[in-house]
């Protein structure tokens, strides 16, 4: 099993070099002069010493593949360079607005998680009743909601009829709740159809025939032989949850006004930031790879078929 | 059933029907099929992939695939109760404890993700109501039984850490966990290779002396049949063609289609070069409606009264009592 | 007695109708749009529904039915089109990838990983910053994003069949690659595909409308959904309807898509009859059984 964590590790760290290049070229790839562009924003009269000097001091000039590696040291270093928009650093900027998201996709997911298991499992223990057909309309729809969508109307129902809640600006519990349920309704949705579908399947193997033919009712059977079946697929789903809430961040903080990282983000796409999108852009793939090591490794440590330490 | 006496069948499938309705089809895969089984008996019953064996003893159990609705129809009595009118509660108190099963496929028939000794104990824990380690005990003791080496470090392992042959044996100790009257093995050693196979049959056979047990076995391996059973049934196209004993059945066939079926089976002993016998034709649709006796298309011995009545079972005299064969034409023929 | 599996019967009259309702309009939509969506009259700005605007109109005068039917063209067409960008591009790499393995197989697996790793509004949206926003750019962008999963579906599904001994069997009679390519593996795996993208085409619109939304995608005078809500969010009070409509036909939309991927599903894995179903079934072959 060492060995196999050693593989993951390898090919996470390839991925993560791959993010690195990916971010550096989609950057360098950018149609036009960037001097010029740097230059003009910085104000001040544009002449061509101006765009030479720019050129010289962000080593435009060099061959690429020297560029890419003084980037990446400046990268490790912590060095992520300035935000051409506010001229702020972007690595302060970015500590400073991890809050917000972080409490974001930790909120949402905390929605998901309950809203997935509680409703999937209804499903699975009731099937073809009107829970379960309940959840089936309301899973379909959910997951076809678009989360700006469900954003806009739960100010609006919430926030500007009832005025029950806040719905601007990252401020305290209670405007934490809108934003939260916004992000974590449908991957919920989600997850309570995968829950569902996966005991679903489960309870038609034939072991579960088995243990009928041995004498247990159909609850004991969902949840001793059904569920430990489903495990690894939850853990994996939910782990590409986390990517998706945070996909979700980009959208729902520009609407709740928050400022977290998502924000940042897309004003940076708005305002070609570049080097703004190609810090966010190499964090969150390095973030997302990460995420993804640790819930492959614990899938496999849960999942007894990937184990092969003991011999038969 | 008037008078209750020991000689009483175990169990006894009385004109019973079961027709299954899935979303694209519905068929009838067995068709007024009676039959009985005595304590300590073993019945086998054979026949081609769809002739609907071991649907007739499945779904008296409630153990057919998920997704699949059945009406059934007749009556089957397990000690006198019929099984069709039982309650879900009063069919899982039967199921492990009074009638266990064995299936074919003992790979997915283990739960995957869950230790042997686990899935092993907990049967036992249902129906013998044992203290934990009594449980525990007993299933190392039954892993002995059927011929398990270290049953201690077995019941740690997962399905898949063990060979085919090691989890039929798990799942024949599974199946009498809780010490039933009636054992069904659904083609217990179709899955297997065929030295396996020699081992599982011979288990069967030491369990089923020492605990008098009842089996009806289902299969289509004639050798399995002549090595286990004491009676046979033939089905086809979910009817009963013939049922008797079992030299007479292997010996001196009534109906055309056990002959058939015995004349294809190739023998060792035959000179090489003898050509295959198969029998010729297609066993029929049964989603739809047969008229007259269901083998007659592919019958050598067949009149125009066959396609129109269906024979019932008729006795065959020459042979022993309890002889029954589906055909009126060879019923009557001496030798 | 078989049932035949018709259309109806497969997809079940909710999905076809939906189905149907928005093909019309992606087809016809010019001609039943009863104005022109980019027409601003500010004279009739905000009107609610009437006579002349059944849906209203927006700040800027524009009839909102027509932006709505417009936008349907749109985000239809846009997930067409990246559709088959996507699908086809994934499907060349994927090919290869299955077929000649090796290093190939290696690389082209590897960015794929890193596409899956990366959720595909991140590297869309990274995409567009660079290259500005247009309505071109989002289709570029989505399409890149995109490639990943149909390339890793395509190589899936070749890597299974070039395993299988009937491609061998084909090499051994001389057929070649490109023979084989796209006599035997394109069609198997062009079938798969088919069936996610029907699933996939609802997500797709979704990332259009969210890129639309935060303003990266089609630009204004054009119209699409997402953009329509969030010009219409500071007027949420006075005119909600300009937030609800859009949203209600997004939604509506993935419905559609999100259905049609399910009941593909379903035809794999049957479930249970109503009873209603059971008994008609029972009295008919009951009828066919003893007529």
């Amino acid at each position: 099993m060492l060995r196999i964590t050693l593989n993951r590790a390898v090919s996470a760290a390839i991925l993560i070099v791959i993010a690195s290049i990916f971010s550096f070229i989609l950057i360098a790839a950018f149609p036009g002069n960037v001097a010029a562009l740097i230059a003009e924003l910085r104000g001040g009269f544009v002449s061509q010493e101006v765009v030479d000097q720019v050129a010289e001091e962000y080593r435009l000039n060099d061959p690429l593949i020297l560029r890419y590696f003084h980037w990446l040291g400046d990268v490790v270093q912590g060095q992520l360079g300035h935000s051409l928009r506010t001229g702020e650093s972007v690595a302060e900027a970015l500590a400073e607005r991890l809050k917000p998201t972080a409490v974001l996709v930790v909120g949402g997911s905390l929605v998901t998680l309950i809203m997935g298991v509680s409703l999937g499992f209804a499903g699975a223990l009731w099937p073809n009743g009107l829970a379960d057909r309940l959840i089936r309309v309301f899973a379909v729809f959910n997951v076809s909601l678009p989360k700006f969508f469900l954003a806009a109307m739960l100010i609006y129902v919430f926030g500007v009829q009832l005025q029950l809640l806040p719905t601007f600006g990252f401020r305290g519990p209670a405007s934490w709740l809108l934003p939260c349920i916004a992000v974590g309704a449908v991957p919920g949705a989600l997850l309570s159809r995968l829950i569902r579908v996966g005991l679903e399947e489960a309870m038609a193997k034939p072991y579960v025939i088995t243990a009928k033919a041995k004498g247990f009712a159909r609850r004991r059977i969902l949840f001793r032989d059904a569920l430990p079946n489903i495990v690894p697929v939850f853990l994996t789903a939910f782990g590409m949850n986390i990517a998706f809430i945070t996909q979700s961040a980009l959208i729902i903080e520009p609407i709740f006004s928050w400022n977290g990282v998502g924000a940042y983000f897309v004003e940076a796409a708005r305002f070609r930031d570049l080097p703004v999108l190609q810090s966010c852009l190499l964090m969150f793939s390095v973030l997302f790879i990460l995420v993804n090591l640790a819930v492959d490794l614990i899938v496999m440590m849960a999942d007894p078929l990937q184990r092969r330490a003991k011999r038969g | 059933m008037s008078r209750p006496d020991t000689n009483a069948p175990l169990l006894e499938v009385a004109d019973f029907s079961v027709t299954l309705h899935t979303p694209t089809i519905s068929v009838r895969p067995v068709d007024h099929v009676s039959y009985s089984v005595n304590a300590g008996e073993v019945l086998a019953i054979v026949g081609e992939s769809g002739s609907g064996k071991t649907i007739l003893n499945m779904a008296p159990l409630d153990l057919l695939p998920v997704g699949v609705d059945s009406d059934l129809e007749g009556a089957v009595r397990f000690q006198g109760r019929d099984l069709l009118k039982m309650t879900t509660g009063q069919l899982e108190a039967v199921r492990g404890g009074e009638i266990g099963v064995v299936f074919q496929d003992p790979l997915s028939a283990l739960n995957p993700v869950r230790k042997v000794g686990r899935q092993l104990i907990e049967g036992i824990e249902r129906h013998l109501r044992l203290t934990p380690a009594h449980a525990e005990a007993r299933a190392a003791d039954l892993l002995s039984l059927v011929g398990l080496p270290d049953p201690q470090s077995r019941m740690q392992q997962y399905p898949h850490e063990l060979s085919g042959g090691m989890r039929q044996r798990v799942g024949v100790a599974m199946s009498i966990a809780g010490e039933p009257k009636l054992l069904i093995a659904d083609e217990p050693t179709t899955a297997l290779d065929v030295t396996v196979q020699a081992q599982i049959v011979a288990l069967l056979k030491d369990l089923q002396k020492r605990m008098s047990m009842a089996i009806v076995i289902i299969t289509h391996d004639f050798g399995v049949v002549s090595g286990l059973a004491d009676r046979v049934a033939v089905m086809y196209a979910g009817r009963l063609s013939e049922l008797g004993g079992v030299h007479e059945v292997l010996l001196d066939p009534a109906h055309p289609y056990t002959r058939g079926l015995l004349a294809s089976v190739p023998s060792l002993s035959a000179p090489l070069g003898t050509p295959f016998e198969g029998l010729p034709g297609q066993p029929p649709n049964l989603a739809r409606r047969i008229d007259g006796c269901a083998f007659a298309p592919r019958c050598p011995v067949v009149r125009p009264s066959c396609s129109r009545d269906r024979p019932p079972l008729l006795s065959v005299p020459r042979s022993a009592l309890g002889h029954l064969a589906a055909c009126p034409v060879t019923v009557n023929q001496t030798a | 007695m078989i049932w035949l599996c018709t259309p109806l019967r497969l997809l079940g009259w909710p999905t076809l109708l939906l189905a149907s309702f928005f093909a019309f309009i992606a087809i016809f939509g010019a001609f039943i749009s009863p104005y022109d969506p980019a027409r601003q009259d500010l004279m009739s700005a905000m009107q609610s529904f009437s006579a002349q605007h059944w849906l209203g109109t927006d700040n800027l005068g524009r009839d909102t039915l027509s932006r709505l039917i417009a936008g349907a063209q749109t985000t239809l067409i846009g997930v067409t089109t990246v559709l088959v960008l996507a699908g086809t591009a994934g499907m060349v790499l994927g090919t290869l990838a299955g077929y000649f393995g090796g290093w190939l197989d290696e690389i082209v697996m590897r960015l794929c990983d890193f596409g899956f790793s990366v959720p595909s509004l991140f590297v869309a949206l990274a995409i567009v910053g660079v290259f500005g926003p247009s309505y071109g750019n989002m289709i570029f962008a989505l399409s890149i994003a995109w490639v990943p999963i149909y390339a890793r579906l395509t190589r899936g599904v070749v890597a299974a069949a070039v395993a299988q001994p009937y491609i061998e069997s084909l090499r051994v009679l001389g057929a070649s690659p490109a023979r084989i390519i796209f006599r035997h593996l394109i069609p198997v795996a062009l079938g798969q595909v088919l069936v996610y993208a029907s699933a996939d085409a609802g997500l797709l619109a979704l990332a259009i409308a969210n890129l639309s939304f935060l303003g990266l995608g089609v630009q204004p005078p054009q119209a699409e959904w997402g953009q329509m809500l969030v010009s219409a969010m500071p007027y949420i009070q006075e005119a909600p309807r300009l937030v609800i409509l859009p949203g209600l036909a997004l939604t509506f939309l993935v419905i559609a898509f999100n259905l049609l991927g399910e009941r593909i599903a379903l035809a794999k894995n049957p479930r249970p009859m109503s009873r209603r179903k059971l008994s008609l079934r029972r009295v008919l072959f009951k009828k066919e059984m003893t007529a």
